[in-house]
């Protein structure tokens, strides 16, 4: 699914001189979730990623196990960060904060809402780290019990 | 308006109060009034009534006491007279010269004032009336009249009647004021006079022993043993003539000739009903009579002396009249106390009962506030529950109304969105031959791609909207990360 996604955005990533690569741990399980929805989240944080960088950046999506089991997601880029302030309203539809730079890029800002949704109708949870003009990480964590061996 | 209309309500509402408040008051007061209101007047009644007993008692006490006192007065007086009637006798039969014989008796009758001590007067009367020896003594002394001073009394009532006494028999005047020079003294002297006849042995009448007796001692007598009723008591004489009593106007009023003054005159039914009776008590309009008849000659003479030698039916009475302003008064009196408590347990009764009715009907008046109150809420949630179901049914129905709208709409949208994307890209492949410019070749493009962002907006709509009205289905299955 990582792969897939990152090939959706790859075109868009190279026409803009941002490199993308996708780092998939050795050995990882199977997930059991609705593989074409979960691929849709990962298009739509790589989408905005590769949106939010500025030509030379890097967008990683990494995907590994860490503790009890759980299967953690990451999209992470080196793009223009989301100030302090608006940080928790982006998970709402129609949001994307009041920073003018941000609103001037295209979108209406339902993906990362949408993303929200669809990951916690799969029991798992999303986080957004931020640093301005350093870069964002969005984490997408699937608890044990949606992996399979 | 509004506001008065809320006043005039309040108006209403107390005065409803108030009218409820003093009914239940009544339903209380009532009965407890009715409870206890006989109980009280029966028990002040009867306190009355045993004041009224006693007083009544009392008063007999007293006049009998009275009765004890004036009963005796005269008892040695009649042995008296007829002892000094005999001694004249004997004197006169002794064949001495007249004046020798005058101041021998004048002599004795000193003595015999002296060692008495009660008789104010010792006389010798003769036939024709006139003083012949007179002794007056004044409470200390004696002094033997001069011939100066001796008066005719052949006028008075009591000499001539005991002039026409027999042999043996004694005359006792009635209890009145002494009279001198046939006029009554200025110093009012009480007095009862008593006669015995004097013969010469061979039985004709010479004269009249007279002793009269110091009135003022029985009257003094008489009203020390009757002090506490000294306002209503009275000492008359046989005829009903007042000799003692509150009312100095009456006092002796015979001897002034107002006869009229009389107990007989005065309460004439009373007094027949004394006269008759002798003693006792009664009622009638003038107030309670209490009366007892006392022989001043009792324990001096047995009852056959009595009638053969004293005028047969001399008394005195002893009376006693209570007033019915005074039985009235002594009666309130009595029980003022009693009515007074009744009078502040009732004051207590009524306040407490309009107390009770008052918590009773605020108790009742909290109780149907309490259940109007529960009512109205009732009412309220009612709606509230009915509001509450139909805007759930609205959103319902909107949520379902929406979900089609979008669902439509992504139908309708959609459709035309693929076949320009579609078209776009056919144009900007040239894949029907050469567009002959670039510049209509890159606008293909922009359309391609302007209209599939449309078409991922829209898909992230429907996302969008699926997800808020929890429709979005799952297809879980294997997959790889």
């Amino acid at each position: 699914m990582v792969r897939d996604s990152v090939n959706t955005v790859i075109g868009k990533a190279s026409a803009k001189q941002v490199t993308i690569r996708s780092l998939v741990s050795v050995g990882m399980p199977k997930l059991f979730v609705d593989e074409a929805r979960i691929k849709q989240v990962l298009v739509n944080l790589l989408d905005d990623a590769v949106k939010f960088t500025p030509s030379g950046g890097v967008v990683k999506a990494t995907a590994r196990m860490c503790d009890e089991g759980k299967i953690r997601l990451a999209i992470s880029d080196t793009g223009v960060g989301i100030p302090e302030l608006v940080k928790d309203r982006i998970f709402e539809p129609f949001n994307r904060g009041q920073d003018p730079l941000l609103q001037s890029a295209e979108g209406v800002g339902l993906g990362v809402a949408i993303a929200r949704s669809l990951v916690e109708l799969h029991d798992g949870e999303i986080y957004v780290e931020s640093e301005l003009n350093v870069g964002t990480t969005f984490e997408v964590t699937f608890p044990a019990y949606r992996t399979l061996d | 308006m509004a506001h008065a209309d809320a006043i005039d309500a309040d108006l209403d509402e107390r005065s409803s109060k108030t009218v409820q408040t003093l009914k239940r008051f009544l339903v209380i007061f009532l009965p407890a009034l009715l409870l206890t209101l006989p109980i009280s007047i029966y028990l002040t009644y009867n306190h009355a009534e045993t004041a009224t007993n006693t007083l009544r008692k009392d008063e007999f006490v007293t006049v009998a006491r009275g009765s004890g006192t004036v009963g005796a007065s005269l008892r040695d007086a009649v042995g008296d007279i007829r002892y000094l009637g005999a001694f004249i006798e004997r004197v006169l039969k002794e064949p001495e010269t007249d004046p020798s014989k005058t101041s021998l008796l004048a002599d004795s009758f000193r003595l015999f004032a002296d060692t008495q001590g009660v008789y104010h007067q010792v006389r010798f009367i003769d036939t024709e009336g006139y003083e012949k020896v007179r002794v007056n003594f004044d409470g200390k002394s004696s002094t033997v009249s001069p011939l100066s001073a001796l008066q005719f009394k052949g006028n008075r009532y009591y000499v001539q009647a005991g002039l026409d006494l027999k042999p043996g028999q004694v005359y006792v005047s009635r209890f009145d004021l002494n009279v001198e020079h046939g006029i009554v003294e200025k110093v009012r002297q009480p007095t009862v006079r008593l006669a015995a006849p004097v013969t010469d042995g061979a039985g004709t009448r010479t004269g009249l022993a007279v002793l009269n007796v110091e009135g003022q001692d029985i009257i003094d007598l008489f009203k020390t043993a009757t002090l506490e009723a000294e306002k209503r008591i009275t000492l008359v004489d046989q005829f009903g003539f007042i000799l003692n009593g509150e009312d100095k106007e009456k006092e002796w009023a015979f001897m002034f000739g107002r006869y009229e003054l009389s107990l007989k005159e005065l309460y004439p039914r009373a007094w027949a009903r004394i006269e008759q009776e002798g003693a006792g008590q009664f009622e009638d309009a003038a107030g309670i009579w209490t009366f007892q008849t006392v022989y001043p000659f009792e324990g001096g003479l047995s009852i056959k002396e009595r009638s053969d030698i004293v005028p047969a039916g001399y008394n005195w009475k002893i009376i006693s009249l209570i007033p019915h302003s005074d039985l009235v008064a002594y009666q309130w009196r009595t029980v003022s106390a009693s009515v007074f408590v009744s009078i502040i347990l009732l004051l207590v009764l009524t306040s407490g009962c309009w107390l009770l009715a008052r918590s009773h009907i605020a108790v009742v008046q909290h109780g149907e506030s309490l259940e109007k109150k529960v009512s109205e809420r009732t009412v309220e949630m009612r709606m509230l529950n009915q509001d509450l179901n139909k805007a759930r049914l609205k959103a319902v129905e909107g949520s379902q109304a929406k979900s089609q709208f979008l669902s439509n709409m992504s139908h309708e949208l959609r459709t035309p969105l693929n076949a320009i994307a579609g078209f776009s890209d056919i144009l900007a492949g040239e894949m029907l031959g050469p567009l002959g410019s670039d510049v209509y070749k890159g606008y293909a493009k922009d359309i391609g791609t302007s209209a599939k962002h449309l078409t991922s907006i829209i898909q992230d709509l429907i996302d969008v909207s699926q997800i808020e009205t929890d429709s979005l289905v799952l297809h879980e299955t294997e997959a790889e990360v």
